[in-house]
């Protein structure tokens, strides 16, 4: 129950965040992805499953309230948390260096999939251009976004991992792979 | 056991990955009008978006005060000698529009658009990505608002209604990578399209493509929306001409088109509802 009410809690406050407090933060016209930044790191930390969940609400937002069709963000983010929730249970969840790289990685493939469905279909075919100003910086700013908010989100697990512990403590029925 | 978990989550992908096809197929025409469950996720969002506005330009305004204090004085200054001159130019200006007026009268000038009904809205959410310049508003269906009803700043163009719900609805800006608008050099009467374009938008620029090469378009010249136009009424400012390009290699001419809304600092808007002027 602490759970999900955490869980919803983070999906608002992510989602009003992103399209309100950041889009004044960006930098030159670039604003960072908090989506990728909290897809990658739920699903490196807690599973595919948390991941898939997030992904498939912040894409729906995304879609419905500024996408041209439904389904087309939902597919990418779904597709970045399946990806990401490799590193689940593979890596120290201290260690920055990975998860960085792969939300970085993420955030790339996220804009190289948007320009070739929604720009390059249209004829628009100046890559380094995009590249160079669009792409590189949207990335630099979401793997700096990254290191704040991967933290915050490693507190979250160690949270929830110790709720869960004084729980099992309590009734002896909590089962792995639950929290 | 994990390898039975592992199985689903592989399935579950596949499954989503049908399902958002079929909708992306089935949203592809048709998001003129949000949906049921559509509805259901923003009145959720929404809500929670005003009020972080609402209070994101109240700490921004407190922010900005803190901020500027020091350079203040200098400003003072400045803006005082500037007082002075602006006293004597507004002088001369005074007498410039009593002529102007006179003029006016004289060909029945009179601005077209001044007296449209106007509802005003505020920006409350942009789009996530740096790719596209939509944003969404905090007015809906329920104060009358309807897909392509025109929204303005100040006097010039922003773009229009693609999507309403009852509370918000979101619209294209003309700097939009996506939008053209048909458009008329004021001093000439032709006729060119004002499109935007990812590069320029980013400056808060449009192109204006489709200039025939006979046109003598200059610096400055004045553009206004086309009686041609599908959504915008005729006589509506969009900006002035900033630069020429000439492409030898082509038959039109391109230009830089400087809007007279500032795209980047939009806080408030006007929607103009054409239906209650028929």
């Amino acid at each position: 129950m602490v759970k999900k009410s955490l869980t919803a809690l983070i999906i608002i406050l992510i989602s009003v965040l992103q399209t309100t407090l950041f889009q004044h933060l960006s930098i030159n016209n670039t604003t960072p992805n908090l989506f990728i930044v909290t897809i990658v790191s739920l699903s490196a930390l807690m599973g595919r499953k948390e991941g898939i969940l997030y992904a498939i609400f912040f894409g729906l937002i995304q879609d419905i309230q500024f996408g041209g069709v439904v389904g087309f963000y939902v597919l990418i983010y779904a597709s970045i948390a399946y990806v990401a929730g490799y590193l689940y249970r593979n890596y120290y969840a201290e260690s920055m260096v990975i998860p960085l790289i792969v939300i970085g990685l993420s955030d790339f493939f996220y804009n190289l999939v948007i320009f070739i469905f929604t720009y390059l279909f249209r004829g628009r075919l100046d890559l380094g251009y995009y590249f160079g100003y669009i792409i590189a910086p949207e990335v630099t700013y979401t793997v700096f976004m990254g290191v704040i908010f991967y933290r915050i989100y490693i507190v979250y697990y160690n949270f929830l991992r110790n709720y869960h512990k004084q729980k099992r403590k309590g009734e002896e029925t909590f089962n792995e792979g639950d929290y | 056991m994990k390898r039975h978990s592992q199985f689903t989550i592989k399935n579950f992908m596949i499954i989503l990955f049908i399902i958002s096809s079929i909708s992306m197929v089935f949203t592809w025409e048709m998001r003129e009008s949000t949906s049921p469950i559509e509805q259901s996720i923003t009145y959720v969002i929404i809500p929670f978006q005003k009020g972080a506005t609402y209070f994101g330009d109240w700490v921004k305004d407190r922010v900005d005060f803190v901020k500027n204090i020091n350079e203040l004085e200098i400003m003072n200054a400045r803006l005082t000698e500037e007082v002075d001159q602006l006293r004597y130019e507004n002088k001369l200006l005074e007498l410039d529009k009593v002529e102007l007026e006179r003029l006016r009268e004289l060909y029945e000038l009179d601005q077209q658009y001044a007296d449209y009904p106007k509802i005003g809205a505020r920006v409350i959410g942009k789009d996530p990505g740096n790719w596209y310049e939509v944003f969404i508003i905090d007015k809906g269906s329920d104060e009358g608002l309807e897909v392509n009803m025109i929204v303005m700043a100040g006097s010039g163009l922003v773009g229009r209604v693609i999507e309403v719900a009852p509370n918000y609805s979101k619209v294209r800006s003309i700097i939009d990578d996506t939008s053209s608008v048909s458009a008329k050099i004021i001093r000439t009467s032709d006729i060119a399209t004002v499109s935007g374009d990812k590069k320029l938008g980013d400056q808060g620029l449009c192109l204006i493509e489709d200039i025939h090469e006979d046109v003598n378009i200059v610096e400055g010249d004045e553009i206004v929306t086309s009686h041609l136009g599908e959504y915008f009424p005729p006589g509506i400012l969009i900006g002035y001409v900033k630069r020429i390009e000439s492409n030898p290699n082509k038959l039109t001419k391109t230009a830089i088109l400087e809007p007279v809304v500032d795209f980047k600092h939009l806080e408030e808007v006007l929607v103009i509802n054409l239906k209650a002027i028929d």
